[in-house]
């Protein structure tokens, strides 16, 4: 806790940054299902399968900067770069088993 | 097209108070049933109209909304509060107490029926009764900021200006970010004639709000008040030279607001100029 | 190596789709065994209430004058340690019986042992399954390679040495799946849903305890004492010291509307922190004036150090 008050911190109500984080996960989730079948469909392996995860976060973040939040996120997070980041490792997870299921049904069975 | 039953839900979303708006929407839904299609949100549709019916005195949509809601829920206690409202519309103020009390007895916790109880009191005309139970009610639920409101409310119209403050501190540590809370403050503050701490509460104002026009008003009228008194001792003070910028600072945003084109009408604007004139 | 594409459509998508309806299925019970909150007691509600005015009075004190803080403090102070607050004021001393015969006690242990069996149950059942029809049998490969150390995890109840390690038997699958269905949960059932893998692992590991995590319990299943935490919180408030927010208000407002420039707070918050530390370092080492001037650069540095850390 600190002592001063940051003039910042009035301009956001919590309520609204929790509700908009909430927003980018549950795109993030689906996103990163679709973006795992999609791996998984096209074969990809080893290194190149992350860099297609975190590219196309990087895609999904930069239309999401451009279009949803027109270049001011900070008008809706607390970081503008969080529009970046939240959420991005969470969703790893879900691309992983995505990728492996739709890699190992069309890849590895005859 | 609208869709009515989304904009209800915004409404209900936001906590916004708006029973014209409500009611004009909700009316339709309710008496072509097409309430019914959205499930479970039904009945809290039939509850927002419900409330804002009595706040607009539509009696007869109300009626039919609790009624609905009190054959689908019999004896809730959610239902039950809605009656009691119902009664204190038509003016039967005793009745309604008496149903509030017995959802009370039932559940001492309820929030909704002891609010309604302070409200009671209130328009029964005794407030020290209304401020003896919302002490009460706050002395539990003291994370409501609408209570600690209510309270300084009912503590200005007492004149009792120091409680009223108190509750308004509240209202700023759990709010600490609406502006209006803070001109409150600071009203409260001048009124008790603790000018230095009114212009602090003003600056704040007008720091979370951009020219706030009564926040520009309050910082002139405290400002060139401090100027004419003896400078204070005190080193927590403002300074006579922050004290001058401050004051000029105030008219300057006055002018250029009230001199805006299309900002106020022509007699306020003489007015405006007149008042900072004098000061 | 290829794999025979029955285990694809007998075992690998049998066992994603048993999980996310296992998933939802529970969501549903939870909701159902959640339909009839417990009714909050006005005192305990009071108790805790207490602790949360006094932890808003320490976070948001910035925003209130010195004098008003002052008064809550004074107040809250005294009424924690007369104990004005606790359920039962008079309480202390006595004696406490034992825990189970207390309803109140034994009915959120209940409803933490019914949570608890909700969140377990269903995974060892799953993983009964599993175990008991597919157990050694190689699913799928994993699209990237690992390191051996993670045999042992992928390829569970398998006991082949030179397979590669991207193989994935069917328990880890399952596990797999358990973390992976995450995002599947939040599309079906919306954010906040009951069937997260997190909190399995959480019941599964607190489970040897045999405890249930109510509000007023501690790790160890015992209640607390409440006025001890009163006590406890009475000092975390007297530690507290007062800065009000708006002490620089005209400044800062000067500032904002280009009256002044921005170095003058900064001036400000520097002459603050030199007149705090030179009151620390004159109280610290009044005789030896040599001293002085490297301490109070110490007092300085730690002061800094200290505000971000509070």
């Amino acid at each position: 806790m600190s002592g001063q008050i940051n003039p910042d911190d009035a301009l956001y109500v919590d309520m609204f940054i929790a509700k908009n984080g909430q927003t980018m996960n549950f795109i993030r989730s689906s996103y990163s299902a679709v973006l795992g079948l999609a791996a998984g469909t096209l074969g990809l392996t080893n290194l190149s399968g992350f860099i297609f995860y975190f590219v196309g976060s990087a895609f999904l973040s930069a239309l999401i900067f451009v279009i949803k939040t027109k270049g001011k996120s900070g008008l809706y997070f607390r970081k503008s770069l969080d529009v970046f980041t939240e959420g991005v490792f969470g969703g790893l997870f879900s691309y992983i088993l995505f990728w492996t299921l739709l890699y190992g049904i069309i890849h590895v069975y005859d | 097209m609208v869709n009515p039953a989304k904009v209800l839900q915004d409404l209900r979303a936001s906590a916004e108070r708006k029973p014209d708006v409500v009611v004009s929407l909700g009316k339709p839904l309710i008496e072509s049933g097409a309430v019914l299609k959205l499930d479970a949100d039904a009945w809290l549709v039939y509850e927002q109209v419900a409330i804002a019916a009595l706040d607009v005195g539509d009696d007869g949509l109300a009626y039919k909304c609790i009624n609905a809601l009190e054959t689908k829920f019999p004896g809730s206690a959610r239902v039950r509060r809605l009656q009691g409202m119902q009664l204190e519309a038509v003016g039967k103020l005793a009745e309604a107490g008496q149903i509030y009390k017995a959802i009370l007895e039932e559940d001492e916790t309820n929030v909704l029926a002891s609010k309604r109880q302070v409200m009671l009191l209130r328009a029964m005309g005794l407030p020290s009764d209304a401020i003896a139970a919302l002490v009460k009610y706050l002395d539990i639920n003291y994370t409501d900021f609408e209570g600690w409101l209510q309270l300084a409310d009912l503590y200005l119209e007492e004149l009792m200006y120091s409680q009223a403050a108190f509750c308004m501190e509240e209202v700023l540590m759990l709010q600490p970010q609406n502006h209006i809370f803070h001109l409150k403050y600071a009203e409260i503050l001048y009124t008790q004639d603790n000018i230095q701490l009114a212009l602090k509460q003003y600056c704040r104002v007008v720091e979370l709000c951009k020219d706030h026009v009564r926040g520009l008003y309050g910082i002139k009228l405290c400002a060139s008040r401090l100027l004419k008194a003896t400078p204070s001792k005190d080193a927590a003070a403002t300074s006579q030279e922050d004290l001058e910028a401050m004051d000029l600072l105030a008219t300057e945003r006055l002018v250029v607001l009230y001199g805006a084109p299309g900002a106020a009408a022509e007699s306020s604007k003489v007015a405006a100029t007149k008042w900072i004139e004098t000061q | 190596m290829l794999l025979d594409p029955a285990i694809r459509d007998w075992v690998l998508i049998p066992i994603m789709i048993v999980m996310v309806l296992v998933g939802i299925v529970r969501h549903q019970v939870t909701v159902l065994l959640n339909g009839t909150p417990k009714k909050a007691d006005l005192k305990s509600a009071r108790e805790t209430k207490a602790l949360q005015r006094c932890g808003i009075l320490r976070a948001h004190g910035v925003h209130i004058p010195e004098h008003a803080f002052h008064a809550r403090k004074a107040y809250l102070s005294e009424a924690f340690e007369k104990g004005t607050y606790l359920k039962e004021p008079n309480a202390g001393n006595k004696p406490r019986g034992n825990v189970m015969q207390d309803p109140a006690y034994v009915e959120t242990m209940m409803d933490g042992m019914k949570k608890n069996m909700m969140n377990i149950v269903p995974q060892t059942v799953i993983m009964g399954w599993i175990n008991f029809f597919f157990s050694g049998f190689v699913l799928v490969r994993l699209p990237f390679p690992l390191t051996v150390r993670f045999k042992g995890m992928l390829q569970r109840g398998v006991e082949t040495h030179d397979m590669d390690v991207s193989w994935v038997s069917s328990l880890s699958w399952y596990f797999l799946n358990l973390f992976g269905l995450q995002s599947v949960f939040t599309l079906l059932l919306g954010s906040g849903h009951a069937a997260d893998a997190m909190r399995d692992m959480q019941a599964m590991s607190t489970m040897g305890m045999g405890n249930a995590a109510g509000p007023n319990l501690t790790p160890t299943g015992q209640p607390q004492d409440m006025h001890k935490i009163f006590l406890g919180e009475k000092e975390n408030l007297e530690l507290t010291e007062h800065e009000w927010g708006l002490e620089n208000v005209e400044t800062r407002l000067l500032v904002k509307y280009g009256k002044k420039p921005a170095s003058v707070l900064l001036d400000q918050k520097k002459a603050k922190i030199a007149k705090a530390s030179g009151r620390l370092a004159t109280a610290g080492s009044a005789s030896s004036a040599t001293v002085a001037a490297p301490s109070s650069a110490a007092a300085a540095a730690s002061k800094k150090k200290g505000r971000r850390q509070v």
